[in-house]
């Protein structure tokens, strides 16, 4: 009821504030821009506008923008309580940490979510107005959005909006969520490519990339053909699965540890 | 219902000693803990409220470990801190009834009800709809009261809760607490005598983390009958006053001086005597000449110079 109630007022607190709908909004354009280019492209011959790969990929960088600009919405839900010095009033209240944790975590959660919901929202706008060459389009596949927004994005939202609100309350400061967002990327460029490129391991790579960025542009984009771009669909392959499971292992694993550490006395 | 301190001790990292051993025994009704900044007023009302962690002792509400079982007590507990911030983005009935679910009032219909009526009592239902980023400093105050009210608690902790309000919002604030501390542990810290002498039927005085002084207001001034002593001279004069008198508190009255001396007898014949008041209690026990904290063996009250 309690932990209920703290997500309730953390979504609606954060979802009545213009800054949410201006992330949300700016996803939505680049999603629709990056599908619209797609378009052009596949008149040329290439793979389908709407190939399960092509929204992947479409997902993979309009994730990777959401991981820099939307840092503040799990910061704010973190440490607004401690920034705003309401934190006293509060703390002094009959809540337990699972409840006051797991309710905002849960409304920062559940906000990036809706905010990444920009990305399929945008792709379909591109794909069904008018303007489409039909050679450029294949049949609509409901899986390949699907796959795209379940299987990429949302365990994405997940292990990184568990990363960043844990920095923001452990160190009782929103920013640290962006200083979080910044390690992540650095993560996936110079960690996962050294491991890659250096060292001969891309399984293991792989796995060290918390948005699917090596896998689907590294990976993917070269070793499928055409054919198989247009008709597999991105997200079931093991690779991909198994990236999944560890970011959503390593995000629950933070969240545990942050419960365990959290003490409203000093 | 009584809250029992019993030789709390709390030094912070920097190794400042905040509280050096205080014991209270506090019953239900108003309690005025009376002190200069810095006395340790505010670590010792957070460690009643659980929010910061006594480093020796016991304090116990009831049948309650205050120290241990933190949920119980914020079950019961009203706290106002002596600072506090709110969302700026929310209005005052949404955010108060937010905390009402939080301190367990989860009846739709009960909650409307409590917050209602709890925004009539501060005088913000006309303004209930505004942001509080809008707030003025007295107005945020008065949230916080009514937040702190919220539950009928039956142990309240207001930390220096008159210092932002105007003269009008601190009778109607020291009102609410008296109709509170009918049946509640109201205790009130605060650096303003008249606070104390106003509503609180016990008082301590804490300075330097130790309690001096443990009291009832009125048996304590009556106490202090015939040794208060008050001259009037010109500032410069002050200095030569003070090494031969146990001066306890200088006032300005027109551009002169006006003395308080403590003495059991005369102190001369340029002194006149003083119908003492709270006031003389509290000076006279911060300049360490009335304590009822004297080793065993000593006499209570007596003029150390």
């Amino acid at each position: 009821m309690k932990l209920g109630e703290i997500f309730r007022f953390e979504f609606l607190y954060q979802a009545s504030r213009v800054r949410t709908w201006l992330y949300f909004a700016i996803l939505l354009v680049v999603a629709y821009f990056l599908t619209k280019n797609g378009i052009a492209d596949a008149t040329n011959g290439s793979s389908h506008a709407n190939s399960s790969f092509a929204i992947a990929l479409t997902t993979v960088i309009c994730n990777l923008l959401w991981l820099l600009m939307a840092s503040a919405v799990a910061g704010s839900a973190a440490a607004r309580d401690v920034q705003t010095r309401m934190h006293p009033l509060i703390y002094a209240t009959p809540i337990s940490n699972a409840e006051y944790l797991g309710g905002r975590f849960l409304a920062a959660f559940a906000l990036n979510a809706l905010i990444l919901f920009a990305v399929p929202t945008g792709i379909l706008l591109a794909l069904l107005l008018p303007g489409v060459e039909p050679e450029s389009v294949g049949a609509f596949r409901p899986a390949a959005h699907l796959s795209a927004y379940g299987v990429i994005a949302l365990p994405t939202a997940f292990a990184v909006s568990a990363i960043q609100f844990s920095l923001a309350t452990l160190n009782r400061r929103a920013v640290m969520s962006y200083v979080g967002s910044v390690f992540l990327l650095i993560f996936v460029s110079l960690a996962a490519g050294a491991v890659i490129n250096l060292l001969q391991r891309p399984t293991i790579g792989r796995l060290l990339d918390p948005i699917g960025y090596v896998t689907v542009i590294g990976v993917l984009s070269k070793t499928w053909t055409p054919l198989e771009k247009n008709t597999l669909i991105v997200g079931l392959q093991g690779p991909i699965v198994a990236n999944r499971i560890l970011w959503i292992a390593i995000g629950l694993s933070v969240l545990a540890f942050t419960h365990r550490r959290f003490r409203h006395a000093r | 219902m009584e809250l029992r301190i019993l030789g709390v001790s709390k030094t912070y990292a920097n190794g400042v000693q905040a509280l050096k051993n205080v014991t209270l025994t506090i019953p239900a009704g108003m309690y005025g803990l009376l002190g200069p900044n810095g006395a340790g007023k505010s670590t010792l009302m957070r460690i009643l409220a659980t929010l910061q962690e006594a480093d020796s002792g016991s304090v116990t509400l009831g049948e309650i470990d205050v120290l241990t079982r933190k949920n119980e007590v914020r079950e019961t507990l009203g706290y106002l801190p002596q600072e506090f911030g709110v969302y700026p983005k929310v209005s005052a009935e949404s955010l108060l009834d937010h905390f009402a679910v939080l301190k367990g009032i989860t009846e739709r219909r009960a909650r409307k009800e409590v917050v209602e009526s709890l925004l009539r009592k501060v005088n913000l239902w006309e303004v209930r709809k505004q942001k509080l980023g809008g707030y003025s400093g007295g107005m945020r105050q008065r949230f916080g009261v009514a937040v702190a009210l919220l539950g009928q608690p039956t142990l309240m902790i207001v930390d220096e809760p008159t210092a932002g309000l105007d003269p009008a919002e601190r009778v109607r604030f020291l009102n609410l607490l008296s109709e509170l501390g009918e049946n509640s542990v109201v205790l009130l810290s605060t650096h303003i005598v008249e606070d104390v002498s106003e509503i609180c039927t016990r008082m301590a005085i804490i300075d330097k983390g130790e309690i001096l002084l443990e009291a009832e207001p009125l048996r304590a001034v009556e106490d202090l009958h015939g040794r208060i002593w008050r001259r009037v001279i010109s500032t410069d004069a002050l200095t030569a006053l003070e090494r031969e008198h146990a001066v306890i508190s200088t006032k300005l009255l027109a551009g002169r001086t006006v003395v308080h001396v403590y003495g059991d007898s005369s102190p001369g014949v340029d002194f006149e005597p003083v119908t003492p008041d709270l006031e003389d209690v509290y000076f006279s026990t911060m300049t360490r000449h009335l304590s009822s904290r004297r080793a065993p063996g000593e006499r209570t009250r007596v003029d150390e110079s």
